[in-house]
Protein backbone atom coordinates (compact mmCIF):
# COMPACT_ATOMS: atom_id res chain seq x y z
CA UNK A 1 0.00 0.00 0.00
CA UNK A 2 1.55 3.56 -0.79
CA UNK A 3 2.30 5.69 1.97
CA UNK A 4 -0.16 9.12 1.49
CA UNK A 5 2.55 11.07 0.06
CA UNK A 6 4.65 8.77 -2.37
CA UNK A 7 2.77 10.40 -5.60
CA UNK A 8 4.20 14.09 -4.13
CA UNK A 9 7.56 12.55 -3.11
CA UNK A 10 8.22 11.54 -6.76
CA UNK A 11 6.38 14.56 -8.18
CA UNK A 12 8.74 16.76 -6.13
CA UNK A 13 11.97 15.01 -6.90
CA UNK A 14 11.65 14.16 -10.15
CA UNK A 15 11.02 18.56 -10.85
CA UNK A 16 14.64 18.52 -9.16
CA UNK A 17 13.82 19.44 -5.12
CA UNK A 18 16.65 17.99 -3.37
CA UNK A 19 15.68 15.54 -0.93
CA UNK A 20 15.83 17.19 2.09
CA UNK A 21 14.20 19.99 1.41
CA UNK A 22 11.71 16.58 0.61
CA UNK A 23 12.31 15.07 3.09
CA UNK A 24 11.59 17.85 5.12
CA UNK A 25 8.38 19.13 3.57
CA UNK A 26 7.08 15.69 3.94
CA UNK A 27 7.53 15.44 7.51
CA UNK A 28 6.05 18.48 8.05
CA UNK A 29 2.99 17.59 6.14
CA UNK A 30 2.66 14.15 8.15
CA UNK A 31 2.99 15.91 10.85
CA UNK A 32 -0.03 18.81 9.70
CA UNK A 33 -2.27 15.71 8.72
CA UNK A 34 -2.17 14.08 11.91
CA UNK A 35 -3.18 17.66 13.34
CA UNK A 36 -5.87 18.21 11.10
CA UNK A 37 -7.14 13.74 11.09
CA UNK A 38 -7.55 14.58 14.85
CA UNK A 39 -9.48 17.47 14.59
CA UNK A 40 -11.74 15.85 12.70
CA UNK A 41 -12.45 13.04 14.81
CA UNK A 42 -12.84 15.92 17.13
CA UNK A 43 -15.60 17.06 15.91
CA UNK A 44 -17.72 13.86 15.23
CA UNK A 45 -16.44 12.35 12.06
CA UNK A 46 -15.38 8.61 12.04
CA UNK A 47 -11.97 7.26 11.60
CA UNK A 48 -12.19 6.94 7.76
CA UNK A 49 -13.96 10.10 7.31
CA UNK A 50 -12.06 12.03 9.41
CA UNK A 51 -8.96 11.35 7.61
CA UNK A 52 -10.46 11.73 4.13
CA UNK A 53 -11.25 14.77 4.98
CA UNK A 54 -8.10 16.06 6.38
CA UNK A 55 -6.30 14.86 3.23
CA UNK A 56 -8.62 17.14 1.32
CA UNK A 57 -8.01 20.09 3.26
CA UNK A 58 -4.39 19.51 3.20
CA UNK A 59 -4.58 20.08 -0.48
CA UNK A 60 -4.25 18.32 -3.57
CA UNK A 61 -0.96 16.36 -4.90
CA UNK A 62 -0.64 18.85 -7.57
CA UNK A 63 -1.45 22.30 -5.24
CA UNK A 64 1.20 21.00 -2.29
CA UNK A 65 3.87 19.97 -5.65
CA UNK A 66 3.47 23.49 -7.13
CA UNK A 67 4.12 25.04 -4.18
CA UNK A 68 7.29 23.79 -3.75
CA UNK A 69 8.25 23.34 -7.28
CA UNK A 70 7.62 27.19 -7.10
CA UNK A 71 10.52 27.52 -4.66
CA UNK A 72 13.77 27.19 -7.16
CA UNK A 73 16.15 28.02 -4.41
CA UNK A 74 15.36 24.06 -2.99
CA UNK A 75 16.33 22.64 -6.36
CA UNK A 76 19.24 20.16 -5.68
CA UNK A 77 22.61 20.92 -7.17
CA UNK A 78 22.23 17.79 -9.56
CA UNK A 79 19.04 19.11 -10.94
CA UNK A 80 20.36 22.43 -11.46
CA UNK A 81 23.22 21.75 -13.00
CA UNK A 82 24.16 17.84 -13.80
CA UNK A 83 26.32 18.36 -16.27
CA UNK A 84 28.77 19.61 -14.23
CA UNK A 85 28.14 17.43 -11.24
CA UNK A 86 28.20 14.36 -13.45
CA UNK A 87 31.40 15.13 -15.17
CA UNK A 88 33.26 16.87 -12.09
CA UNK A 89 32.03 14.91 -9.04
CA UNK A 90 33.06 11.64 -10.21
CA UNK A 91 36.89 12.40 -10.55
CA UNK A 92 36.71 14.13 -7.35
CA UNK A 93 35.18 10.71 -5.66
CA UNK A 94 37.57 8.78 -7.59
CA UNK A 95 40.67 10.67 -5.83
CA UNK A 96 39.24 10.17 -2.75
CA UNK A 97 38.63 6.73 -3.09
CA UNK A 98 42.44 6.22 -4.11
CA UNK A 99 44.01 8.67 -2.13
CA UNK A 100 42.36 7.24 1.15
CA UNK A 101 44.27 4.31 1.34
CA UNK A 102 47.26 6.04 0.79
CA UNK A 103 46.44 8.20 4.61
CA UNK A 104 45.11 4.81 5.73
CA UNK A 105 48.93 3.51 5.36
CA UNK A 106 50.78 6.57 6.77
CA UNK A 107 48.47 6.59 9.65
CA UNK A 108 48.73 2.94 10.16
CA UNK A 109 52.82 3.08 9.64
CA UNK A 110 52.86 5.44 12.19
CA UNK A 111 50.43 3.43 14.70
CA UNK A 112 52.83 0.66 13.69
CA UNK A 113 56.02 2.85 14.30
CA UNK A 114 54.54 3.89 17.94
CA UNK A 115 54.16 0.84 18.76
CA UNK A 116 57.19 -0.46 17.95
CA UNK A 117 55.80 -2.91 15.45
CA UNK A 118 58.23 -1.41 12.58
CA UNK A 119 61.56 0.98 12.63
CA UNK A 120 60.97 5.00 11.41
CA UNK A 121 59.84 4.76 8.28
CA UNK A 122 61.12 1.53 7.37
CA UNK A 123 58.54 -1.29 5.21
CA UNK A 124 60.30 -4.15 6.93
CA UNK A 125 58.48 -6.38 8.63
CA UNK A 126 56.75 -8.53 5.61
CA UNK A 127 53.60 -7.90 7.09
CA UNK A 128 53.87 -4.75 6.79
CA UNK A 129 54.83 -4.47 2.97
CA UNK A 130 51.60 -6.67 2.49
CA UNK A 131 49.45 -4.65 4.70
CA UNK A 132 49.96 -1.50 2.18
CA UNK A 133 49.94 -3.37 -0.77
CA UNK A 134 46.59 -4.90 -0.05
CA UNK A 135 45.45 -1.43 0.92
CA UNK A 136 46.66 0.40 -1.96
CA UNK A 137 45.26 -2.45 -3.79
CA UNK A 138 41.94 -2.34 -2.42
CA UNK A 139 41.68 1.52 -3.53
CA UNK A 140 42.74 1.02 -7.12
CA UNK A 141 40.12 -1.85 -7.43
CA UNK A 142 37.29 0.26 -5.67
CA UNK A 143 37.67 4.06 -6.34
CA UNK A 144 36.31 3.92 -10.06
CA UNK A 145 33.32 1.39 -8.52
CA UNK A 146 33.04 4.22 -5.86
CA UNK A 147 32.72 6.70 -7.77
CA UNK A 148 29.91 4.92 -9.93
CA UNK A 149 28.03 4.21 -6.43
CA UNK A 150 27.71 7.51 -5.34
CA UNK A 151 26.52 9.00 -8.88
CA UNK A 152 24.24 5.72 -9.12
CA UNK A 153 23.05 6.66 -5.28
CA UNK A 154 22.68 10.42 -6.55
CA UNK A 155 20.52 9.43 -9.97
CA UNK A 156 18.37 6.70 -7.61
CA UNK A 157 17.47 9.68 -4.84
CA UNK A 158 16.62 12.44 -6.97
CA UNK A 159 14.75 9.68 -10.16
CA UNK A 160 17.47 11.78 -12.99
CA UNK A 161 17.76 9.49 -16.28
CA UNK A 162 20.39 7.08 -15.69
CA UNK A 163 21.78 8.54 -18.89
CA UNK A 164 23.79 10.65 -16.94
CA UNK A 165 25.77 7.65 -15.25
CA UNK A 166 26.61 6.85 -18.85
CA UNK A 167 28.56 11.09 -18.96
CA UNK A 168 30.44 9.94 -15.55
CA UNK A 169 31.44 6.66 -16.54
CA UNK A 170 32.73 8.36 -20.13
CA UNK A 171 34.05 10.68 -18.28
CA UNK A 172 36.32 8.08 -15.61
CA UNK A 173 37.61 6.24 -18.82
CA UNK A 174 40.29 7.96 -19.52
CA UNK A 175 40.96 8.10 -15.43
CA UNK A 176 41.82 4.77 -15.31
CA UNK A 177 44.77 4.23 -17.15
CA UNK A 178 46.84 6.60 -14.75
CA UNK A 179 44.67 6.86 -11.41
CA UNK A 180 45.76 4.26 -9.67
CA UNK A 181 49.09 3.80 -6.59
CA UNK A 182 51.60 1.61 -7.09
CA UNK A 183 54.48 0.50 -4.23
CA UNK A 184 56.01 -2.67 -5.27
CA UNK A 185 59.39 -2.02 -7.18
CA UNK A 186 60.37 1.16 -4.66
CA UNK A 187 59.41 -1.10 -1.42
CA UNK A 188 62.01 -3.68 -2.82
CA UNK A 189 64.75 -0.79 -3.58
CA UNK A 190 63.93 0.73 -0.52
CA UNK A 191 64.37 -2.30 1.73
CA UNK A 192 68.10 -2.99 -0.42
CA UNK A 193 69.32 0.91 0.14
CA UNK A 194 67.60 1.03 3.50
CA UNK A 195 65.80 3.97 2.30
CA UNK A 196 63.01 5.39 3.97
CA UNK A 197 59.28 4.73 3.45
CA UNK A 198 58.33 7.70 1.68
CA UNK A 199 54.72 8.14 -0.01
CA UNK A 200 54.20 10.38 -3.48
CA UNK A 201 51.47 10.72 -6.39
CA UNK A 202 51.32 11.79 -9.64
CA UNK A 203 50.41 10.27 -13.23
CA UNK A 204 51.90 7.62 -14.78
CA UNK A 205 51.42 5.24 -17.97
CA UNK A 206 54.07 2.43 -16.93
CA UNK A 207 51.81 -0.12 -15.46
CA UNK A 208 49.42 -0.39 -18.51
CA UNK A 209 52.64 -0.54 -20.90
CA UNK A 210 54.86 -3.02 -18.38
CA UNK A 211 52.21 -5.35 -18.14
CA UNK A 212 49.42 -4.98 -20.62
CA UNK A 213 47.54 -8.30 -20.04
CA UNK A 214 47.54 -7.54 -16.32
CA UNK A 215 46.35 -4.29 -16.46
CA UNK A 216 43.51 -5.16 -18.81
CA UNK A 217 42.11 -7.76 -16.53
CA UNK A 218 42.25 -5.17 -14.39
CA UNK A 219 40.56 -2.31 -16.48
CA UNK A 220 38.05 -4.84 -17.01
CA UNK A 221 37.64 -5.66 -13.77
CA UNK A 222 37.18 -2.35 -12.94
CA UNK A 223 34.75 -1.56 -14.90
CA UNK A 224 32.15 -4.55 -14.35
CA UNK A 225 32.34 -3.66 -10.92
CA UNK A 226 31.59 0.15 -11.76
CA UNK A 227 28.64 -1.01 -14.09
CA UNK A 228 26.96 -2.90 -11.18
CA UNK A 229 25.45 -0.60 -9.99
CA UNK A 230 24.28 1.09 -13.10
CA UNK A 231 22.86 -2.47 -13.28
CA UNK A 232 20.93 -2.33 -10.06
CA UNK A 233 19.90 0.73 -10.85
CA UNK A 234 17.90 -0.32 -14.00
CA UNK A 235 16.40 -3.16 -12.41
CA UNK A 236 15.01 -1.30 -9.56
CA UNK A 237 13.94 1.20 -11.34
CA UNK A 238 10.99 2.76 -9.94
CA UNK A 239 7.39 3.52 -11.94
CA UNK A 240 6.59 6.61 -12.46
CA UNK A 241 3.80 7.35 -10.28
CA UNK A 242 0.75 9.45 -11.50
CA UNK B 1 -1.80 29.85 -1.61
CA UNK B 2 -4.75 32.36 -1.40
CA UNK B 3 -7.05 32.30 -4.71
CA UNK B 4 -6.91 35.52 -7.37
CA UNK B 5 -4.37 37.01 -9.39
CA UNK B 6 -1.05 35.60 -8.45
CA UNK B 7 0.81 38.76 -8.94
CA UNK B 8 -0.88 40.82 -7.07
CA UNK B 9 -1.51 38.28 -4.48
CA UNK B 10 2.04 38.10 -4.22
CA UNK B 11 3.70 38.54 -1.07
CA UNK B 12 0.53 38.25 0.65
CA UNK B 13 1.17 34.80 2.38
CA UNK B 14 4.41 36.23 3.34
CA UNK B 15 2.94 38.70 4.62
CA UNK B 16 0.55 37.14 7.06
CA UNK B 17 2.86 34.19 7.79
CA UNK B 18 5.37 37.35 9.63
CA UNK B 19 1.91 39.49 10.78
CA UNK B 20 1.12 35.84 12.70
CA UNK B 21 4.51 35.11 13.99
CA UNK B 22 5.14 38.99 15.31
CA UNK B 23 3.04 37.86 18.28
CA UNK B 24 4.35 34.89 19.31
CA UNK B 25 6.05 31.45 17.81
CA UNK B 26 3.85 29.06 16.23
CA UNK B 27 3.64 25.58 14.31
CA UNK B 28 2.85 25.26 10.63
CA UNK B 29 -0.64 24.20 11.49
CA UNK B 30 -1.43 26.96 13.85
CA UNK B 31 -0.44 29.21 11.74
CA UNK B 32 -3.06 27.83 9.07
CA UNK B 33 -5.73 28.06 11.55
CA UNK B 34 -5.17 31.55 12.91
CA UNK B 35 -5.40 32.49 9.26
CA UNK B 36 -8.33 31.30 8.17
CA UNK B 37 -9.99 32.23 11.80
CA UNK B 38 -8.99 36.22 10.93
CA UNK B 39 -9.89 36.02 7.35
CA UNK B 40 -13.25 34.66 8.54
CA UNK B 41 -12.77 32.17 5.74
CA UNK B 42 -12.25 34.69 3.24
CA UNK B 43 -9.05 33.02 2.00
CA UNK B 44 -9.33 29.27 1.11
CA UNK B 45 -6.09 27.27 0.16
CA UNK B 46 -4.86 23.69 0.58
CA UNK B 47 -3.57 23.48 4.20
CA UNK B 48 -0.55 22.33 3.13
CA UNK B 49 1.34 24.67 1.09
CA UNK B 50 2.31 27.07 4.03
CA UNK B 51 5.38 24.93 4.39
CA UNK B 52 7.07 25.85 1.17
CA UNK B 53 6.46 29.26 2.24
CA UNK B 54 7.81 28.99 5.89
CA UNK B 55 10.94 27.24 4.39
CA UNK B 56 11.67 29.56 2.06
CA UNK B 57 11.23 32.56 4.76
CA UNK B 58 13.72 30.62 6.66
CA UNK B 59 16.50 29.89 4.25
CA UNK B 60 15.68 34.15 3.69
CA UNK B 61 16.47 34.45 7.29
CA UNK B 62 13.36 36.00 7.76
CA UNK B 63 12.34 32.89 10.58
CA UNK B 64 13.75 30.38 12.61
CA UNK B 65 13.02 27.37 13.54
CA UNK B 66 12.63 24.86 16.02
CA UNK B 67 11.56 21.37 16.76
CA UNK B 68 9.83 20.51 20.09
CA UNK B 69 8.24 18.60 21.95
CA UNK B 70 4.85 19.71 22.46
CA UNK B 71 1.54 18.12 23.83
CA UNK B 72 3.19 14.62 23.54
CA UNK B 73 4.36 15.70 19.81
CA UNK B 74 6.86 16.52 17.94
CA UNK B 75 7.00 20.31 16.46
CA UNK B 76 8.53 22.64 13.96
CA UNK B 77 8.31 26.28 15.87
CA UNK B 78 9.07 29.18 14.21
CA UNK B 79 9.79 32.55 15.22
CA UNK B 80 10.33 36.08 13.68
CA UNK B 81 14.37 37.09 13.56
CA UNK B 82 15.31 40.81 12.73
CA UNK B 83 15.50 40.64 9.52
CA UNK B 84 11.88 39.08 9.64
CA UNK B 85 10.90 42.02 11.39
CA UNK B 86 11.98 44.23 9.06
CA UNK B 87 10.91 42.24 6.34
CA UNK B 88 7.19 42.27 7.86
CA UNK B 89 7.14 46.47 7.96
CA UNK B 90 8.54 46.55 4.12
CA UNK B 91 5.87 44.12 3.34
CA UNK B 92 3.08 45.94 5.46
CA UNK B 93 3.97 49.67 3.60
CA UNK B 94 3.69 47.98 0.36
CA UNK B 95 0.67 46.33 0.65
CA UNK B 96 -1.12 49.37 2.37
CA UNK B 97 0.03 51.42 -0.73
CA UNK B 98 -1.35 49.05 -3.02
CA UNK B 99 -4.54 48.56 -1.24
CA UNK B 100 -5.08 52.35 -0.82
CA UNK B 101 -4.88 52.57 -4.10
CA UNK B 102 -7.19 49.65 -5.11
CA UNK B 103 -9.37 51.36 -2.61
CA UNK B 104 -9.22 54.86 -4.22
CA UNK B 105 -9.66 53.16 -7.62
CA UNK B 106 -12.71 51.33 -6.30
CA UNK B 107 -14.79 54.47 -4.59
CA UNK B 108 -14.22 56.70 -7.50
CA UNK B 109 -11.85 56.65 -10.62
CA UNK B 110 -12.22 58.86 -13.98
CA UNK B 111 -15.08 56.29 -15.32
CA UNK B 112 -16.73 57.04 -11.99
CA UNK B 113 -16.36 60.45 -12.05
CA UNK B 114 -18.29 60.77 -15.50
CA UNK B 115 -21.35 58.97 -14.53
Amino acid sequence: MPAPFDGLEDQLLRGGIAPRHVKRYLRELTEHLADLTEAQAAAGFDADDAAARARAALGPDTELADAMLKQRDFRSLSARFPWAVFSVAPPLVMFIGTAFPVLLVGVFAKLAQLLALIQHGTVEPAWLQVTIRLLLETGNLLALPLAMLAMTVIVWRQRLSPAWLLLSLLVLWPLIFCASIEFPATAEIARKQGASLSLGAGASTKGILAQPNTSLLFMATHYILALLPLGWLMHRRRPVIT
Amino acid sequence: MAGGNSNFMAGVPELMILRLLQDREMYGYEIVQAIQAQSRGTLSFGEGVVYPVLHALEKDGALKSQRRDASGRSRVYYSLTSRGVRRLFDLTDRWTATAAAIQAMLKGGPRASTV
